[in-house]
């Protein structure tokens, strides 16, 4: 099989060794003999959404925030469509703000969202900072948040975990990022997929599903039995 | 450390940026020191407050009298607001800002914003790298005298590794994205804005050419103005023709003619962990500090990729000095590390996550009990005169080197020996 991994304005939202996330799921289809197509997608590209297989999107500054949401909304449609057509996406940091519903930033006018999650981003300070687990549909994530924004989830909107250590979305409540349909945000660096190979594969098997609905993937014996058996399950 | 900055006839020089303070401070302190000026300067990496005060402390004698006439002191780009104001320079060098540990200094832009902001503080002249753009524009920051240096164009026959676009800066002037015709590596290059016509200041110390030279440093021409001057320089690696020609920038701007200036700054010793050559065992080791992306990229294209078959220990530690935060390893080039002979040995406070960065790069990786062990089976892996190679994080590198020096003292017939030292080819 061949999977096309859309790796979401790495320009402009590649802080934190984001890039990382990507190099994991090429590798992990390379290992089991399946093909990875990895294409960019930056501002004005003509690159579809609805024609990945999944979508993978980084944090960004303030100003990279600005440059990326006007090409972002313009997808608005696509990334409804994607996700009607159960395309993963992980959205780190910036990218989860945005696929929320706004971030008012320190200084400056507010950016909308795209309001794929209900969730409201405003800075906030000190910076969250530090080493963080959660407990996942998944089992136990674990990364780094280094943040300036606290995200607020709406009263129906479902998180990504349930904070172990750590601080997560920072509006009070120790939950970490958010749920819909087959979209994750998260605040989680690290970045989070090499050390959280059970995502990776949770990911993958989702984008494999698009292809063949009964797709299971070979282990590579870093994902327990019993955490395998429930891949593509984490979704709302 | 004001009342004993002041005390220094011939005044203070301060240099900052993410990569290249050390070495470049070493060198312009040899191009000083060579014409005759006494300088006092702090040591490798102590480039915070505290650093700066012990180091002139320790030069000033029980009257309260400088040793020295000459400061020249690194200081760490986020310690710069608060030291300039007390040292109040007469030149402050900014050689260039990389992402380099975003839990303390959260992005670039914030970080161009606070030297600004001391730039503004003090009637200090300034010195900017022309080829980075952040760094160009703070010009207009500086109260003082602005002059810049860079390269007139790209190094020849070297292949940029591990360059990508993530550091870089939109137009100051009108915020489109910049075009490069040429590119030395990560953001620095001959940018200009296709959209305002904003074209990179031209640099008024610069290096014209650079042939690699036997033993891996180089043969240099640099011009000051329209004039034209020669050099060696024994430090191997791109980034280093930067440091070169920072140094030699700030050395001329002070009175040293170029010439001489970019001679004794291309033949000093480097500091250690930048470079410096410790003999011990059969064999000997170099030391390379390697704390972001930009900087590993850049040592391993011009120590660790040339020596395909030498023996190879990474170190990451998550100290405070080091960054808490690891994630930048995935934006460091380390698939160049596949295919070499035998495992490359990691050690450090985050063995598990270098190891996990080496199993996606696909390169042959194990994990040493401690860095001792992993020193102790580097060394032994040495066959007679060969050179092995260390890659440590900053408080890695601290530890690598006491390790190194008292293997090398046991290695001798005279224990109090000290270890010898020297550069690294």
């Amino acid at each position: 099989v061949k999977l096309r991994i859309v790796h979401l304005y790495p320009r402009d939202m590649n802080l934190y060794g984001d890039t990382g996330n990507v190099l994991v799921l090429r590798k992990r289809l390379e290992w089991r003999g399946h093909e990875a197509e990895v294409v960019r997608l930056d501002p004005g590209s003509d690159v579809d959404l609805r024609d990945a297989d999944v979508v993978l999107g980084g944090g960004g500054s303030d100003a990279a925030q600005h440059v990326v949401a006007d090409d972002l909304h313009a997808r608005r449609d696509q990334v409804r469509e994607a996700l009607a057509e159960r395309v993963p996406m992980l959205l780190v940091c910036g990218t989860f703000q945005l696929f929320g519903t706004g971030y008012q930033p320190a200084e400056g006018d507010a950016i909308d969202g795209i309001g794929v999650f209900d969730a409201t981003t405003t800075a906030s300070s000190p910076r969250i900072i530090g080493r963080i687990a959660i407990e996942t549909a998944l089992g136990r994530v674990t990364g780094f948040e280094n943040h300036g924004g606290a995200t607020r989830l709406g009263p129906d909107q479902a998180p990504f975990g349930r904070v172990v250590s750590g601080v997560g979305n920072g509006d009070g409540a120790p939950i970490e990022g958010a749920v819909t349909g087959t979209a994750i945000g998260t605040y989680l660096h690290g970045p989070v997929l090499p050390t959280n190979p059970a995502l990776a594969d949770h990911l993958l098997t989702l984008a494999m599903r698009r292809h063949d609905p009964q797709a299971r993937l070979e282990p590579l014996g870093d994902v327990p039995p019993e955490t395998a058996a429930q891949l593509g399950a984490l979704t709302h | 450390m004001r009342r004993l900055a002041a005390r220094l006839p011939d005044g203070v020089v301060v240099v900052t940026g993410t990569n290249g303070k050390t070495t470049t401070c070493r060198m312009l302190r040899a191009a000083l020191s060579d014409a005759g000026t006494a300088v006092v300067a702090n040591e490798a990496g102590s480039n915070m407050a505290q650093g700066v005060v012990t180091a002139l402390v320790e030069r000033t004698d029980l009257r309260g009298r400088p040793r020295a006439s000459m400061g020249v002191f690194e200081v760490d780009e986020a310690a710069l607001d608060s030291v300039v104001r007390e040292l109040r320079p007469k030149l402050v060098v900014v050689l260039n800002l990389f992402r380099d540990q975003l839990d303390r200094y959260a992005e670039l832009d914030l970080l161009a914003q606070r030297i600004a902001s001391a730039l503004s503080a003090v009637d200090a002249d300034v010195l900017l790298d022309a080829d980075d753009p952040r760094v160009a524009a703070l010009a207009a920051n500086a109260r003082g005298t602005v002059s810049c240096y860079g390269f007139d164009g790209p190094v020849g026959g070297h292949e940029a590794i591990g360059t990508d676009a993530a550091d870089r800066s939109p137009c100051r002037r009108c915020g489109a994205r910049l075009e490069y015709r040429w590119l030395s590596y990560a953001q620095l290059g001959g940018y200009h804005c296709p959209a305002c016509g904003l074209e990179r200041p031209r640099p008024d110390v610069a290096l014209v050419s650079a042939e690699p030279a036997s033993g891996g440093g180089w043969q240099c021409r640099l011009r000051s103005g329209d004039d034209v001057v020669t050099a060696e320089s024994g430090y191997a690696g791109v980034y280093n023709l930067y440091n070169l020609v920072a140094a030699s920038a700030a050395a001329h701007r002070l009175g040293v003619p170029l010439g001489a200036a970019a001679q004794s700054a291309g033949s000093c010793a480097p500091a250690a962990g930048r470079g410096a050559v410790t003999t011990v065992g059969a064999g000997e080791v170099v030391l390379l500090l390697g704390k972001n992306p930009t900087g590993v990229a850049q040592v391993l294209q011009a120590h660790i990729r040339p020596a395909p078959a030498a023996p190879l220990l990474v170190v990451l530690n998550d100290a405070a000095a080091d960054g808490r935060d690891v994630s930048w390893i995935y934006d460091a080039p380390f698939e160049v590390l596949a295919g070499r002979p035998g495992p490359v040995l990691v050690a450090g406070t985050r063995t598990e996550d270098m190891l996990t960065r080496l199993r996606y790069a696909e390169v042959d990786a194990r994990g040493c009990r401690s860095l001792e062990d992993g020193l102790d089976e580097l060394v032994a892996r040495l066959g007679a005169g060969q050179r092995g190679f260390v890659l440590a994080t900053y408080t890695a590198a601290q530890s690598v080197q006491g390790h190194l020096d008292r293997l090398a003292a046991t290695a001798t017939s005279e224990p109090a020996r000290e270890p010898r030292t020297e550069r690294a080819a």
